[in-house]
Order: C-alpha cells, then sequence, then structure tokens
C-alpha cells in the first residue's frame, strides 16, 4: 500500500512547516508518505475562477503524478474538496475518492484519536468551509483536538463563519472579503485567545494577513498539523 | 464590471453605518432557530430529498402540469392569464383592476418586485396599500424590500419608528436617537407598538378595498389549489374581503399533488421563519371573490430547458441562503440591486434580467457552501454559481485575472517550473502593490514572509536516499463510520394529543392560545355560551351564520383535522365569504374532535383531496397555526398581527352542535328529551 502526500502549491512554499508537521505526524505513525515531486498545484484556482479548460489540465496532471498511490493525504480541507467534488466535473477521475484530508485520514481510516501531542494554550477553532460542509469533517477536527495536552479550545459564536477568503473572491471583492475577515475574527478576538487552530493555510492566510495588517499580534494563526506534531517523538 | 456594478454598490453598502449588525443579528436568529427545529426533526433530510424530487417531477412534467391546472381553474369559472414578461403582466392586471376599483391591497409578492408592479399600478391611477408589515414599513420609506421573506430586516426598530412618524403621524418616544439608553424590553415595547400601529392603520383598507393582489407559494396542479402562506393574517383578508383577488405568481410555483404539497409545507416555514408551521396556511381553489390568476415566463421556460441549471427553478423562496450567506449577511439585500438578492438571487437574476446587468453576482461568493447546506429543495446552490462562473468566462467577458491565471497555470504544467516560479516570490511580493490584484489583497491584508526553504527542498534533502516504499496494509484500519440509527417520527395516535397540545401551547404565550377537553357536548356547548356572554352578541361570528364584512370580537368555527406535530388546526369554511369568523375576529374558538388528529401536514392533505372529491368539503381551507403574528421589527415576536389574537381549540369527542349556540341551553335540554 502506497500513500502519497498531497501538498497544496501554496503550502510548498509558503507554508513548509505545515507540510513537514504533516510528514511528522505519518513518520510518528509509522506510516512511510511518499512525496511525488512531479505534483504543482490541484487546478482550483483556475476552476473557481470559471476558467476550467486550465483547471482541468491541471486536474490530469495531479491525476497522473497521484495514480500509483493508494491513499493520498492532503493538509488542506479545501484542496481535497477540490480533487474529490469537482475533479469529476473535469476529468475520468480515479483518484478522486483516495484523497482525504490529514484529520479525516487519521480518524477514518487510521483510527488514531489520540497522537499524544502537547500543545499550550488557549485556541479557537477554524474549520474552513470546505472541510467543514463538502468533506463533513467536523467530528474528526475535534477529536484529534480534544486529545491534545494542554490545548483549550474555546467555542465562538463565528465558528462556523467563513474567513472571507474564498480564493479569486478576496480580490475581485476585496472589500466584502475584508468585512468577513473582521466578522469572524470579533468574536474570536474577544474569547481571548492565544491561537486560531485552522484546518486550511489559505484561511490563516487571509485572517493572518488582516491581523498583520493591523498589527495585532494575538491570537496567531497555527494549521492543525502543527498542533497535532507539536511534542512528537521524532522517529 | 457590469453596469450593476456589485461590487460599487457593496462598497457603499458596508459603509453604512450599523447594516451589518442589523442584518446579521436577524438572520442569525432565523438560523439559530431554524438549526434547533431541524435538529427535531429526524426526516428532515429525507423530507429535503423528497421534496428536491417533487419539485423535479413538477418541471419534468411542466406543461402537462399547466393544462391540468387550468382546466381545474376554469371548471369553477376562475380566470387565468399567461404573460411573457413582465410588461405583459403588468398590463393584464392594471386593466383587471381599472376594471374593478382603484383601491387595491397587496399582500406580499416577491414575483410583483420582480415585475415592479406598484409601478405600473400607480401610473395607471391606483391606490396600492401593502399589507405585509414588512412590505408596508418599505412601502412607506419608498425602499424595495432587501430579503424575500424579511423585507425590512434592514431596518432597526428606531428606523421604523421614525419612518411610522414621518408618514403615519404616530407618537415615538424621544429615546429612539438615542437607544442605547434604554434596554431591550422596552425597545421590544416599541416594535409591539409599531406593529399595533400597522394593524390600526390598515384595517380600514382591508374592509373598503376593491382589488387584493397577492403572490402564490405553491399551485397545485392535481386540485387546482392556490397555496399561501402568512403570519399576520393579511393575506387571509386580501384574499378574502375585496370583490377581486388577483393572484400573481411564476409559472415555476406549479407542483404536481397534494401529496407534494405536504413534504413541501413540512420544510417552508422551518426554512423560512424558523416556524414548525406559518400561522396561516390558505388552500384557495373558490371562485369568490371573482379570482383571476397571472402566470408570468420571465426567462422561466428557457431556463427550465437548462439541463445544467434548471433545478434553480425548484426555489421555494424560503430564504434560507441568505439568511446563512456571508456576503448578505454584510451587505444586506439592497446591494444586490434585483428582486432576488442572495445565492438565490446570483443565480436567477442572470437568467431573468440577463449577464449584462447581473453577470458579476455569481463571481461575488467565497463558495462556503452554506447556502447549499441550508438549502430545503437541495439545491446545490454554490456548484451552480461555479458553473456560471465558467460560463461567463467562456464567453470571454472582461476578467482582470484572465492573464495571472494563466500564467500560473503554464508555470504549474512542471514542478519544475512551478519551483523556480516560487523563488520569484521575494520579488513579487515586494512588487505586489503594482498589480490591480495585488493591490486589492494588500489594502487590508499583509502577504505571508516568503519560506526560507519551501516543502519541495526540505524533502529533498530530507529522503534523498529513502527507499520507495510498499509497506504492508497497516495504516489501513477499518473505518470507524458509526451511524446512529435515527429515531422514527411519533404517530402513535395515543402519543399524537399531547403532542398537539405540546406543539399548540409552544405557539405564543399563555393568553394567546388555550386548549379546553370535554367529554360530554352539553359540558363543551355550555361552556362555549359562557364563553359568548363576555361579548355583545351582535360581535360574535358563528361559522355558519351569514357573516358581514366587519369587525367581529368572537369568531367561533369547526375544524377538520388536528395536526400533531404542528399544534395547527385545519379548518373548512367552503369558500372565502364564509372566512369571517377567522379572519376579522379578536378571538377565534375552534371546535374538533379528539379523534380528528393526524400526524403531520401530509396526512391532513391526502385527507382533504378525498373530502373534496365527494363534496363533503368545500374549496376554502385554511391551516391554521396559533394566533396571528409577525415579526417583521427586528423579528420581536408580536402576537396579534391582522387575525385574532387569542386561538382557543375546544377539544370533545360528542359531535358540537354550533347552530345551537344562539338558543337558550333550556330549549336545547328540552329537544334533547324530546
Amino acid at each position: 500500500m502506497r500513500l502519497g502526500l498531497f501538498i497544496p502549491c501554496f503550502v510548498d512554499s509558503f507554508y513548509p512547516s505545515v507540510a513537514i508537521a504533516t510528514v511528522h505526524i505519518l513518520e510518528h505513525l509509522g506510516l512511510r508518505p511518499e512525496y511525488p515531486e512531479q505534483q504543482t498545484c490541484c487546478g482550483q484556482p483556475h476552476f473557481n475562477a470559471g476558467h476550467r479548460e486550465q483547471a482541468r489540465e491541471l486536474a490530469r496532471h495531479f491525476c497522473e503524478v497521484f495514480r500509483p498511490f493508494d491513499a493520498i493525504v492532503c493538509p488542506s480541507g479545501s484542496c481535497t474538496a477540490m480533487v474529490r467534488h469537482h475533479y469529476p466535473q473535469l476529468v475520468d477521475s480515479p483518484v478522486s475518492h483516495r484523497v482525504f484530508e490529514l484529520c479525516e485520514f487519521l480518524v477514518n481510516q487510521v483510527g488514531v484519536t489520540d497522537l499524544g501531542a502537547c500543545f499550550e494554550g488557549r485556541a479557537a477553532l477554524h474549520i474552513g468551509c470546505h472541510a467543514l460542509r463538502e468533506l463533513r469533517i467536523e467530528n474528526a477536527v475535534h477529536t484529534l483536538m480534544r486529545s491534545v495536552q494542554g490545548l483549550c479550545v474555546v467555542p465562538t459564536p463565528s465558528d462556523s463563519f467563513c474567513c472571507g477568503f474564498g480564493g479569486t473572491f478576496s480580490v475581485k471583492f476585496p472589500e466584502i472579503s475584508t468585512a468577513m475577515g473582521q466578522r469572524k475574527l470579533g468574536p474570536i478576538r474577544q474569547a481571548d485567545v492565544d491561537f486560531v487552530i485552522s484546518t486550511d493555510s489559505s484561511c490563516s492566510m487571509h485572517l493572518g494577513g488582516l491581523l498583520d495588517r493591523q498589527k495585532i499580534p494575538r491570537p496567531k494563526l497555527v494549521h492543525v498539523a502543527e498542533v497535532l506534531a507539536s511534542g512528537l517523538e521524532a522517529t | 464590471m457590469s453596469a450593476h456594478g456589485f461590487r460599487q454598490a457593496s462598497i457603499a453598502k458596508l459603509n453604512e453605518p450599523g447594516l451589518g449588525d442589523k442584518v446579521h443579528k436577524a438572520t442569525l436568529h432565523t438560523t439559530h432557530g431554524r438549526d434547533r427545529l431541524v435538529e427535531s426533526m429526524p426526516d428532515w433530510d429525507s423530507l429535503r430529498h423528497r421534496a428536491r424530487e417533487a419539485r423535479l417531477r413538477a418541471l419534468d412534467h411542466h406543461d402537462a402540469l399547466l393544462e391540468t391546472f387550468m382546466r381545474a381553474l376554469k371548471a369553477r369559472g376562475i380566470g387565468l392569464s399567461l404573460a411573457k414578461t413582465p410588461t405583459e403582466a403588468c398590463e393584464i392586471i392594471t386593466d383587471l383592476v381599472n376594471a374593478t376599483g382603484k383601491k387595491v391591497i397587496k399582500s406580499k409578492s416577491m414575483t410583483s418586485e420582480e415585475i415592479n408592479l406598484n409601478h405600473a399600478l400607480e401610473q395607471a391611477g391606483a391606490q396600492v396599500t401593502e399589507t405585509d408589515l414588512g412590505e408596508l414599513i418599505v412601502q412607506l420609506a419608498e425602499q424595495a424590500p432587501s430579503h424575500v421573506t424579511a423585507p425590512a430586516i434592514h431596518l432597526s426598530t428606531e428606523d421604523i419608528a421614525r419612518i411610522f412618524r414621518d408618514k403615519l403621524g404616530m407618537q415615538v418616544p424621544a429615546w429612539i436617537d438615542d437607544p442605547a439608553l434604554v434596554d431591550d424590553q422596552t425597545r421590544n415595547r416599541l416594535a409591539r407598538d409599531l406593529s399595533l400601529t400597522a394593524r390600526k392603520h390598515l384595517r380600514e383598507r382591508f374592509l373598503q378595498a376593491d382589488v387584493g393582489i397577492s403572490g402564490a407559494n405553491f399551485l397545485v396542479a392535481e386540485t387546482g389549489t392556490v397555496v399561501l402562506l402568512e403570519n399576520e393574517g393579511n393575506i387571509l383578508l386580501t384574499t378574502a374581503l375585496p370583490k377581486r383577488h388577483i393572484v400573481l405568481a411564476g409559472v415555476d410555483k406549479l407542483i404536481e399533488t397534494e401529496k407534494d404539497l405536504g413534504v413541501l409545507l413540512r420544510l417552508l416555514p422551518v426554512s423560512a421563519t424558523a416556524q414548525r408551521q406559518s400561522c396561516y396556511v390558505s388552500l384557495l381553489a373558490d371562485a369568490h371573490p371573482d379570482m383571476h390568476v397571472v402566470l408570468l415566463d420571465h426567462g422561466r421556460s428557457k431556463l427550465m430547458a437548462d439541463t445544467q441549471l434548471r433545478d434553480v427553478l425548484t426555489c421555494i423562496r424560503c430564504g434560507a441562503c441568505m439568511n446563512v450567506c456571508p456576503v448578505y449577511r454584510n451587505v444586506g439585500g439592497h446591494a444586490y440591486g434585483a428582486a432576488y438578492p442572495g445565492p438565490i438571487g446570483a443565480l436567477l437574476m442572470p437568467h431573468l434580467e440577463g449577464m449584462d446587468r447581473f453577470g458579476d453576482l455569481p463571481f461575488a461568493s467565497s463558495l462556503c457552501g452554506a447556502c447549499t447546506q441550508a438549502c430545503p429543495v437541495q439545491i446545490p446552490l454554490h456548484d451552480h454559481l461555479l458553473t456560471m462562473r465558467a460560463r461567463i468566462v467562456q464567453k470571454g467577458g472582461p476578467d482582470s485575472l484572465r492573464w495571472p491565471l494563466r500564467l500560473a497555470s503554464s508555470a504549474m504544467h512542471k514542478a519544475s517550473r512551478m519551483d523556480r516560479g516560487t523563488r520569484l516570490y521575494p520579488l513579487v511580493r515586494k512588487f505586489a502593490a503594482l498589480h490591480p490584484t495585488g493591490k486589492a489583497w494588500l489594502e487590508s491584508r499583509t502577504l505571508p514572509p516568503p519560506a526560507k526553504e519551501s516543502f519541495r527542498r526540505w524533502w529533498q534533502r530530507q529522503h534523498v536516499d529513502r527507499p520507495a516504499t510498499d509497506t504492508s496494509e497497516s495504516w489501513k484500519k477499518s473505518a470507524m463510520t458509526e451511524k446512529a440509527s435515527a429515531p422514527e417520527p411519533v404517530d402513535s395516535p395515543d402519543d399524537l394529543l399531547p403532542l398537539f397540545q405540546q406543539r399548540m401551547l409552544e405557539l405564543g404565550p399563555e393568553n394567546t392560545s388555550e386548549i379546553q377537553l370535554f367529554d360530554a357536548a352539553l359540558v363543551a356547548e355550555e361552556y362555549l355560551r359562557i364563553r359568548m356572554e363576555e361579548h355583545d352578541p351582535h360581535t360574535i361570528a358563528i361559522q355558519g351564520e351569514t357573516t358581514e364584512k366587519r369587525e367581529y370580537t368572537l369568531g367561533i368555527t369547526r375544524a377538520e383535522m388536528l395536526i400533531a406535530d404542528t399544534g395547527g388546526v385545519l379548518v373548512d369554511m367552503r369558500d372565502r365569504s364564509q372566512g369571517h369568523p377567522i379572519m376579522l375576529a379578536e378571538t377565534h374558538i375552534v371546535v374538533a374532535r379528539p379523534s380528528q388528529i393526524v400526524p403531520t401536514v401530509a396526512h391532513a392533505l391526502v385527507a382533504r383531496s378525498v373530502k373534496r372529491k365527494s363534496g363533503a368539503w368545500g374549496d376554502y381551507q385554511v391551516l391554521v397555526t396559533g394566533p396571528s403574528r409577525t415579526a417583521d421589527v427586528e423579528k420581536v415576536l408580536v402576537i396579534p398581527a391582522h387575525g385574532p389574537r387569542k386561538l382557543v381549540v375546544v377539544l370533545c369527542e360528542e359531535p358540537v352542535d354550533l347552530s345551537s349556540l344562539r338558543k337558550p341551553p333550556e330549549a336545547n335540554r328540552d329537544a334533547v328529551d324530546r
């Protein structure tokens, strides 16, 4: 059985620590993930902007690269949902049902609910919209977060709100996108948390970018993979 | 950008002080209420599925349904016109109004907003009065509704008080200019005063109107029934009191059977207003008053033939998609410049009015999918937005992202090219503000700092000498997919009566809903006589008596069915001229037998089909669920609106004789003895 790592293009470039944490978690469990180096982008930005031909070419490439793998793990709900839900509209996709977001893979496929992670602090939990409503992995994420020692997840009224990123939406309608981000952050800031733990680095980029622009140092944005990899013994 | 310019409109709305707060507060209120109800309905998802099937089936057989519906109307002498365009519809309705009289009352109709009917009628010299509270508020403010089920959602109690002060001369408290001074209770009291002012203002208009215009929630082909849902009682009055009643509806409102209606009636109120059932559901199939149905096409036939997107027409206009939409919540409905705002509007408007005007709406979504999740008829709204985007791009309209995306996709054909591109990021980041896209981002957000090393590089360093692995199946343990089996819906008759009592008493505060149980008819009749003694005999209207178009303090009717899961009662009034005891009384007493109870509205509708066919029932039924109410001012519940302020259900297994109630009890006892 071969386990492939699908690292979204912007995670590869901007958030390598998220991808490295993913590798650490999988290796900690005794798994041997492989990173096919020919992978690029799943095509979601193009697909969402209406450029289906470009998205189709990237989807073809993706399917070819990941064809040999029995399961494919990705530290992003959004990119996973692109492959699982939208690829069948673009290509004859043999890989769609083999792609899993990291948390759902750990809980539903591997059967792990406690990795033995330690992460100190109060945090709000942001499950990205595609993870929440398309993949429906809310339970898996909560299960894993509950097992983390030292972590206190604080529920807030904006937990299920969209962060306002939406890919190209954030630059086509920057004012609405920003307003959505502020609505998301309002209750989180009131909850007095140290971190916002997110399933998706794209949401983190948006929320973190908003806080950074206003020079607000707290809360910090972290990815679920980084939290789950904290305090794990290296293997 | 299109002529409509959603982005520009939204910027103005984002800058309007307090707008986003008002819309968030109201939509969150409804959404939370809806979620609570959905949790208590184990068959929710199967209902959604059945509703979708029913609505799609109606589209599949549209022509046949239309013919059946027309035949049914014709048989009862009800007129019907088909209008291809808004102009045609306005002309037909204006002619009908001109032939009857100038005083027009309207109940809420989004289709009339779509064709800008009020303007056409006023041009023709008619006096048009909106009677739904939310619609009245926006009409007085000279605005358009900003939501399909909550027209004044963008206005606060204080905003509305100012409108009523200026337009209706209402005395309002001074604190409205500084609401921070008062507590919630005081604000809620004002909301109540506003609602009652509207009731008083509209009462005369109802009694004097020449023509009533309504929309329709559903048109049932099999029985030729026009179905209307409401809470206030204004639809009962609009459809019954004037000489003529005109129904304006899109051709997409047709459904096949009463059984389908049973499914849809369980979904719509939950999704629209977080209620198990709306206060009044009118089932109209009578020609009294003079009824005329106008069916509007306006692009719908064309959309019906669109195999990918036709299910947009299965929409039941509940507004749930806008309630959960983060874009709608921030900018409100007016930013869309459309009769139908929110996600469904972004799909409908380009088809009704064209891409030139509304082609930017499908792009104005973060694709969060909240709309799709909320839709009671399972329209994949956010997927359809994507389909629309692809079509618009294919047509080759202006697109600021065309070149950046093309560049990106060509770089991403090869990993090595992407890797080289990534190394340019520090440079791109430095000069991002020079491109409009980068500038749009950087206005309110920073870009992440470049990473010291990409993951790809890290992997190459770490895993150089790692052999390709092909280990055992150790990672794949059995998936843990336990699904709790859903509990069956309650339907054992013994459980139904307590459920009915519980649900009915939940419908309003103590003094507005009441249940009385009696074993013997004589005792029940005596109880009713005692209630009648509290009233002037001339202000009591009893079903079966000849009544007039005026106010009554007490109305007494029978009910033919009790609906357990909503606490509602189904009343058969034969035709609308006999409906006064329900709609014009302050207190409505309903007499029914406990054995008439059924689990859901669906069961009652099946019975209705049979009873009407056999002639046992007439052509006008109303499903009454609690006393009349409104929540159009900041979602504050106010009882009453335009109908009764109190509903009493008298349950007695022996048949109660309503015609004996005016006679002294002794006379009846003698009759029994003889």
